[in-house]
């Protein structure tokens, strides 16, 4: 997968230091609007809350190192939602792994959060994850931001025509797999009433 | 602003509308911990800031507090849809925006669940004595013997409210160190519960833990054997949940000691 993450270390990041208090307070505002939706991006790119939160503040962090060129883009938002989308790419692979190492003893919203999805809202993530990044991105970016392809495109900074493929193959990937939960499912619930509506006439 | 009203117009594709529902369904799942994004925000941008001034304890920018007074406009609309995921964060909400610091910003989630926990600096290459940019909000009970070799200064993190709280320890040494004990009992009796704890030090380097004791909690952090530290400044930060009543900072306590790599012994301690 190639990396669409944007350049965003080194020369700028020196200059991050001692900047005006005019940017920060720029930032502050861009932060406020956004941390939360952003986060919500991560969590259908991550599908875990604490990691969700994480890269919401890495993505942040990073675009508060590079805030001059955020600033200067046409559409800020979007070169962020970008860093999300390439940090949450690395991160899904990286999750494990921290999760043996820092975290000593945060209770788990994530396992808490589990009791709280619907059947269909777990056959969603389940099926959003076994996605590759991309694809991902692409799907949560068309229908829940409602962009256009060519936004997309923008915003993840990768051909139109990719987006366009990816999209429907990640669109009928997903109907599939999630009819085939819900009919499973609904066949589970079928058996189960017919049971019970049999234990009542005997 | 032109381009939300472009994005809102387009609806994606005409046979998608349940994916666009079960997308939404699904992110609303997710409420931010502004807490842990600002704490971690911080942590990594502190350790950006660090080369440019090496191991200074005070002068950093008092960034934490400004933004999450901005964050609280928006906050103060949140609402607790789902009963695990509950976060109430009243930042200023409805109330001035120029809200005093030192009053409530932020509430942190106080279900059995919830964690406030700052993840560590993970991914971040941070070195031991990345410090994180918050400053204290009123300075505490300064060490016994500020030239020694061992000082430590408790203060509480000003991103406390009256549910979340979180104390900042800053440890300093002079000399490098082989033991080093740090030990906070933190006051408010059984309601008051641990959300986490983190450290400038590597998670390799120390054994952590916490207990409930009948007086409230007690963390203690311990320099694993055979590890020793470079004389610097190294951060503790101390997260809990804190009851309505009962809990009072200034009857948390923090007690340090440390042998030096010469085998002097030293200790300071003092309250938040």
């Amino acid at each position: 997968m190639e990396c669409y993450i944007p350049c965003v270390r080194d020369a700028e990041s020196a200059a991050a230091i001692g900047r005006p208090g005019a940017d920060r307070a720029a930032f502050d505002v861009f932060f406020a609007d956004h941390y939360r939706e952003l986060a919500r991006f991560a969590y259908l790119l991550t599908g875990d809350h604490h990691a969700a939160d994480d890269v919401t503040a890495e993505a942040m962090a990073e675009a508060w190192k590079s805030w001059a060129r955020v600033a200067s883009a046409d559409w800020p938002l979007a070169y962020v939602r970008r860093i999300v989308a390439n940090i949450a790419g690395a991160r899904t692979k990286r999750l494990v792994r921290e999760r043996n190492g820092w975290r000593l003893w945060s209770a788990g919203r994530g396992e808490q959060s589990e009791d709280s999805d619907t059947d269909a809202a777990l056959d969603l993530r389940k099926a959003l994850l076994r996605m590759p990044a991309r694809k991902r991105a692409c799907v949560v970016l068309r229908y829940y931001y409602g962009l256009s392809e060519r936004e997309t495109a923008e915003t993840l900074g990768i051909a139109v025509g990719t987006v366009k493929s990816q999209t429907s193959r990640g669109l009928e990937e997903l109907a599939a797999q999630l009819r085939g939960s819900r009919s499973a499912r609904s066949a589970e619930r079928g058996r189960n009433r017919r049971s019970t509506a049999e234990g009542a006439t005997r | 602003m032109n381009r939300t009203n472009r994005q809102r117009a387009r609806d994606p594709q005409p046979d998608a509308g349940w994916l666009a529902a079960a997308l939404r369904e699904q992110a609303h799942q997710h409420e931010a911990d502004p807490g842990r994004i600002s704490a971690r925000f911080e942590h990594l941008i502190a350790g950006e800031r660090r080369p440019a001034e090496p191991r200074r304890a005070e002068p950093r920018r008092h960034v934490g507090p400004a933004r999450l007074r901005l964050i609280g406009v928006p906050l103060g609309f949140l609402v607790l849809a789902s009963a695990i995921v509950a976060v109430a964060v009243s930042l200023g909400l409805g109330n001035s925006p120029a809200v005093h610091p030192s009053s409530k910003v932020a509430a942190l989630p106080d279900g059995p669940g919830s964690t406030a926990a700052t993840s560590g600096p993970g991914s971040l290459s941070a070195s031991s004595m990345a410090l994180p940019a918050t400053t204290p909000a009123r300075s505490a009970t300064t060490p016994a013997r500020p030239a020694g070799p061992l000082t430590a200064a408790g203060t509480v993190d000003p991103h406390s409210s009256q549910y979340w709280a979180q104390e900042n320890l800053t440890v300093t040494t002079t000399r490098p160190v082989r033991e080093l004990d740090v030990t906070v009992a933190v006051s408010g009796g059984p309601a008051v519960r641990s959300t986490g704890a983190w450290t400038t030090l590597l998670p390799g380097e120390v054994e952590t833990t916490v207990r409930s004791v009948p007086d409230g909690l007690v963390y203690a952090i311990t320099l694993k054997a055979g590890q020793t530290l470079q004389p610097t400044a190294y951060m503790f930060g101390f997260q809990f949940n804190r009851p309505g009543t009962g809990h009072e900072f200034t009857l948390d306590t923090y007690r340090v000691s440390a042998v030096t790599t010469d085998g002097a012994t030293e200790s300071a301690s003092g309250t938040f």
